[in-house]
C-alpha cells in the first residue's frame, strides 16, 4: 500500500520537477492516506496543530486531484454509509465535467500538462479559490516531506474527522469544476454535521467547510440570504470557543452585507464584533480588515480606511490570494488619493510594499486604470480625470470603487491648486479658474479660501486685487509635524508587537519542564516572606513583647 | 384569523394624503389641520398594530402585500408630517421604520411613488445634522434612477458643493429647493454654510471690503454683517478707512500691502494663530515618557 509504484498519475509539482527528488514523489492517494494518518495522530495526541497542517497540505494538492482517484479513495475509506454515497454521487457527476486527464508519462513533462488541464478548469475557480483558501507561507517546505514513518492504524476515534476531511476534498473538487450548487449542498451538509457533533478537533475542518459553503453560495447568488444562519453559527461558535468558525461566519456575513451595499448595518456589526474577533487566522483577519476598510471608506473616514487597507495588504499571504491582493490594492490606492496622498510609482509596477520584491505583471495590468486616474489627479487635470473615469467606468463598478472615485473630483482640484501655489507667487482668480477648468473666478476664490482654511495650501487671498498670493514654504522641521510622523510610525511598530504577543500560541506542554522550577521558586519566596515577617514582629521590643506575652497566657 | 382592517387603514391614509399633498405647494396649512393630521397618524399607527404581516413578525397572509404597502405609505406620511413639524427625532424614527420596506421587501412591493421625496428629505436632514457617514451610506443604497430624481439630486448637489467649498454655489442651489417642504432645512444649512464661509474667509484674507464680505456670506447688507459678526465673531474689527500705519490695531503685518485699497468700510480679520510653528513642550515630554515605558516593557 505504501509502495511508490502504485497506479495513478505520479504527482510532480512544478518546482519539484527541476530538482532531483530525494525519494520518489507520492501519488495522490498516498498523500491522502498520509493526511488521514496525520488526522489520526492529531486526535490521539490531542494536538490541533496537526489538523491545521493537514489543511495546508490539502491546499497544495487540491488542484491536482483527479476525480477518478478520489472516487477510489472515497470508496476504500469512507465505506458505504450515506455520507459516502453522497460523496460518490457527487464525484461521479463531477467526473463527467472534468476534462480528460492526460496520459501520465513519468518525469518532468507531467508538470505542464497537469498544469494546463487543471488551469483551464480552475481558471474560473482560481480567483475564487485563491480568494477562499489563502495559504500560509513556507508551507512548500512541509509538503515536500516524504514520510518515512510506519503506517498509523486508523481507529474509530477519528472517523468523523476523516469523513469530514474527505467530504471537504470532494466539495473542493466540485467547486473547482464549477459545480457550485452541488458543492454548496455538500458543504452545508458538512457544516450541519459538524455543528451537531460539536467536537473541538473538527473545528478547523468545519471552518474550512463553512468558507467553501459561503463561496459556493456567493456564486449561486444567495449569500445575503444565509445571514441568519451564519449569525446563529457565529453564536454557537463563540459559545464553544471555536475560533475558526467564529471568524469565518463573521466574514461571510460582512461579505454578504457589502454585496448588498448595506454599509450602515455592516459598520454596526464591525463595531460590536471587533473586540472579540479571534486573531489567530491571518487569512480571516485580512478579510475582516478589508471589509472594515471598505465600510470606513464609504463613510468618508479616509484615514481609518487607509490604515485598515494597508494593514490588510501587509498581512496578506505572500504567494497566493493574488485576486484578493489586487482588489485591496485598488481600494487602497483610491483611499490614499482621497486623503491627498499620491501612491508611489512602484505600487503600480506591482511591487507590494516598498521594500522591493519582484514586480508582478498581473498586478500591474490590473492596476492600469488606477494608474491613469492617479496621473490625472496628480496633474490636477479635471478634464483628464473625468475622461478617465468614464473610460474605465465598468471596471470601476466591478471593483466597487466607483462611488469613491466619483468623490475624487475635489482631490483633483486641490492637487491642481497645490501645484499652482507652488509655481506662482501671485496669480489672479480668473487665471486659476481657467487653469483648473472651473466655471468662474468667484468659484475659484471660494475654493482657494476653503483650501487655505483646511491647511492644504499656504497662501493668502487679496480680494481687491483679485489674486492669490502664495506664502513662502515653511520649514517643516521647525514645526511639530515631524513629531507627529514619528509618533505614528512608533505607534504602528508597537501595535505590531502587541498583536504578535496576543497571537502567540504555544504547543501544549511547552512549560512543563519549567513548572517544577517555578513551584520551587514560589515556595522559596513564600518562606522568605514569612521569615521576614517573623523578624519584623520580634524586632520591636517593649510594649509589643508584653502584649504578646499576655496573649500567650490567654 | 380575524379580518385585517385594511379598509379602515386605507381611509385614514387617504385623509392624511389630503393634508400632506398640500405641503409641497405653498398653500397655507393651518395649525388645527396639522394637529388633526397628527391625531389621524396616531389612529393609523394603532390600526397598523393589528396587521399581522408586517416585519419583523411577517406572518404570511393572503393580504400580506396589501398590508405591507399600506404600512409603507403610512410611515412615509409620518416622515412628511415630521418634516413639516420640524421634528428631527420623529423623522429618524419614521425612516428607521421604513428601512425594511425599502430593503428586503422592495422587490415584493414594487416602487413607491413617495420614496424620492421622503428619501430626499431624510438625506437633507442628515446633511443638516452633519451626519456625513450616514449620508454617504444611505446614498449608496439608492438606485441610479432614484438618485436622478430631483428631490434626491438636491441634497446630493448640496453635499458635493459643500465639500468642495464652493459656498456661493451652495447658497445659489439652496435658493431653489424642489419643494417648500425643504425650506426650513435649507435655512438651517444656509446658516451652517455661512459659518463655514466665515471661517474660511478669516483664514484666507487679511481684510475685506464690507460689501464684498456681506456678499460672500450671503448677508443682505453691511448692517446685517455687523450684526452677524457681533453675534458669532466678536474678534472681527471694522474700520472705516484704509489702514494707515499704526491705525490698524489687529493686523499683525506692519505693511498693509502695496495694492491700492478700495476706500470705504472694511472688516479686518484677526491674524491666524501660529499653531503649526510652536513645538509644545509638555506633549513632547509626555510622549517620550510613554515611549520609554513601552520600551521597558518590551525589552
Amino acid at each position: 500500500m505504501s509502495s511508490s509504484a502504485a497506479a495513478g498519475a505520479p504527482k510532480v509539482k512544478p518546482d519539484e520537477a527541476s530538482k532531483p527528488a530525494p525519494a520518489a514523489p507520492l501519488t495522490v492517494p498516498e498523500t491522502l492516506k498520509y493526511h488521514l494518518e496525520l488526522i489520526e495522530r492529531s486526535i490521539a495526541s490531542k494536538d490541533p496543530s496537526l489538523v491545521q497542517r493537514v489543511l495546508r497540505y490539502a491546499n497544495h494538492i487540491r488542484k491536482h486531484i483527479r476525480t477518478a482517484e478520489l472516487l477510489e479513495f472515497v470508496s476504500s475509506n469512507i465505506g458505504n454509509g450515506e455520507a459516502g454515497a453522497a460523496a460518490r454521487a457527487l464525484l461521479e457527476a463531477a467526473a463527467a465535467l472534468e476534462p480528460a486527464a492526460p496520459a501520465p508519462p513519468a518525469g518532468t513533462d507531467d508538470a505542464s500538462p497537469a498544469q494546463s488541464s487543471s488551469s483551464s478548469s480552475s481558471a474560473a475557480a482560481a480567483a475564487a479559490a485563491s480568494d477562499a483558501k489563502a495559504e500560509k507561507p513556507a508551507a512548500d517546505a512541509d509538503a515536500k516531506d516524504v514520510p518515512k514513518r510506519k503506517p498509523v492504524p486508523l481507529t474509530a476515534d477519528s472517523a468523523p474527522e476523516r469523513a469530514m476531511y474527505i467530504g471537504l476534498l470532494v466539495a473542493g473538487v466540485a467547486a473547482r469544476l464549477g459545480m457550485w450548487e452541488p458543492a454548496e449542498r455538500h458543504a452545508s451538509d458538512l457544516v450541519q454535521a459538524a455543528l451537531q457533533l460539536s467536537r473541538r478537533t473538527l473545528d478547523p475542518l468545519a471552518g474550512r467547510a463553512l468558507q467553501l459553503m459561503g463561496l459556493a453560495a456567493e456564486r449561486n447568488g444567495h449569500l445575503p440570504a444565509l445571514q441568519p444562519m451564519l449569525l446563529s453559527i457565529h453564536r454557537t461558535a463563540s459559545l464553544r470557543h471555536d475560533t475558526c468558525s467564529q471568524a469565518v461566519a463573521i466574514n461571510l456575513v460582512l461579505r454578504g452585507m457589502l454585496l448588498q451595499r448595506r454599509y450602515l448595518p455592516a459598520a454596526r456589526l464591525i463595531e460590536h464584533v471587533e473586540a472579540t474577533l479571534p486573531l489567530d487566522s491571518s487569512a480571516q483577519l485580512v478579510r475582516f480588515l478589508f471589509a472594515k476598510g471598505r465600510v470606513l471608506s464609504i463613510s468618508a473616514d479616509y484615514p481609518g480606511a487607509d490604515a485598515c487597507l494597508t494593514q490588510a495588504l501587509r498581512k496578506a499571504p505572500a504567494s497566493t490570494g493574488t485576486g484578493f491582493k489586487q482588489l485591496v490594492q485598488k481600494h487602497s490606492i483610491v483611499v490614499q488619493l482621497l486623503r491627498g496622498i499620491v501612491p508611489e510609482r512602484v505600487v503600480f509596477a506591482g511591487i507590494a510594499g516598498s521594500d522591493g520584491g519582484d514586480p508582478d505583471k498581473r498586478m500591474a495590468a490590473a492596476l492600469l486604470p488606477y494608474l491613469a486616474l492617479t496621473q490625472a489627479v496628480r496633474r490636477g487635470d479635471v478634464e483628464a480625470f473625468t475622461a478617465c473615469m468614464e473610460a474605465h467606468r465598468s471596471q470601476l463598478e466591478k471593483d466597487s470603487t466607483l462611488p469613491l472615485v466619483q468623490r475624487l473630483r475635489r482631490t483633483v482640484i486641490r492637487s491642481g491648486l497645490n501645484k499652482i501655489t507652488r509655481a506662482y507667487s501671485a496669480i489672479g482668480f480668473a487665471d486659476i479658474a481657467s487653469l483648473l477648468g472651473l466655471d468662474s473666478a468667484m468659484d475659484a476664490e471660494f475654493l482657494c479660501a476653503k483650501a487655505i482654511s483646511d491647511g492644504v495650501i499656504r497662501a493668502e487671498l487679496d480680494h481687491d486685487r483679485g489674486c492669490l498670493i502664495a506664502s513662502a514654504a515653511e520649514d517643516v522641521y521647525a514645526t511639530a509635524r515631524p513629531k507627529e510622523e514619528f509618533h505614528r510610525r512608533i505607534e504602528f511598530c508597537l501595535d505590531i508587537h502587541t498583536d504578535a504577543v496576543k497571537a502567540m500560541r504555544y504547543p501544549p506542554g511547552a512549560f512543563k519542564k519549567d513548572e517544577a522550577a517555578l513551584m520551587e521558586a514560589r515556595q522559596r519566596e513564600d518562606e522568605e516572606a514569612a521569615f521576614a515577617k517573623a523578624i519584623e514582629e520580634h524586632d520591636v521590643f517593649g510594649e509589643e513583647d508584653e502584649e504578646d506575652e499576655d496573649e500567650m497566657d490567654m | 384569523m380575524a379580518a385585517v382592517p385594511t379598509d379602515k387603514a386605507n381611509a385614514l391614509l387617504a385623509s392624511l394624503r389630503a393634508v400632506t399633498s398640500r405641503f409641497d405647494s405653498s398653500a397655507v396649512v393651518g395649525d388645527e389641520e396639522l394637529a388633526a393630521a397628527a391625531a389621524t397618524m396616531r389612529d393609523l399607527r394603532m390600526v397598523l398594530t393589528e396587521f399581522p404581516s408586517l416585519p419583523p413578525t411577517s406572518v404570511p397572509h393572503a393580504s400580506a402585500v396589501e398590508q405591507q404597502t399600506i404600512a409603507r405609505s403610512a410611515f412615509e406620511q409620518a416622515c412628511l408630517l415630521a418634516v413639516r413639524a420640524g421634528d428631527g427625532a420623529a423623522l429618524e424614527r419614521a425612516w428607521s421604520q421604513l428601512v425594511p420596506f425599502y430593503g428586503d421587501l422592495a422587490r415584493a412591493l414594487g416602487p413607491s411613488a413617495d420614496k424620492p421625496r421622503v428619501a430626499g428629505l431624510y438625506l437633507l436632514h442628515l446633511l443638516v445634522s452633519d451626519k456625513l457617514a450616514e449620508f454617504h451610506c444611505e446614498m449608496e443604497l439608492l438606485s441610479e434612477a432614484e438618485r436622478a430624481a430631483a428631490s434626491v439630486a438636491f441634497p446630493a448637489l448640496l453635499e458635493a458643493r459643500m465639500t468642495e467649498g464652493a459656498y456661493n454655489r451652495v447658497l445659489e442651489a439652496a435658493s431653489s429647493p424642489p419643494s417648500s417642504l425643504f425650506a426650513p432645512m435649507v435655512a438651517a444649512i444656509s446658516a451652517a454654510v455661512r459659518d463655514d464661509a466665515a471661517r474660511c474667509a478669516q483664514a484666507s484674507y487679511r481684510s475685506l471690503p464690507v460689501d464684498a464680505a456681506a456678499a460672500m456670506l450671503h448677508l443682505p447688507s453691511a448692517t446685517a454683517l455687523r450684526e452677524y459678526a457681533a453675534a458669532s465673531h466678536p474678534d472681527w474689527k471694522f474700520e472705516s478707512a484704509p489702514a494707515a500705519a499704526g491705525a490698524a490695531s489687529s493686523t499683525t503685518a506692519a505693511a498693509a500691502g502695496p495694492a491700492p485699497r478700495k476706500a470705504g468700510p472694511r472688516v479686518v480679520f484677526p491674524a491666524s494663530s501660529a499653531s503649526l510653528d510652536a513645538i509644545p513642550a509638555v506633549p513632547v515630554i509626555e510622549r517620550t515618557l510613554q515611549y520609554a515605558n513601552d520600551m521597558e516593557r518590551i525589552v
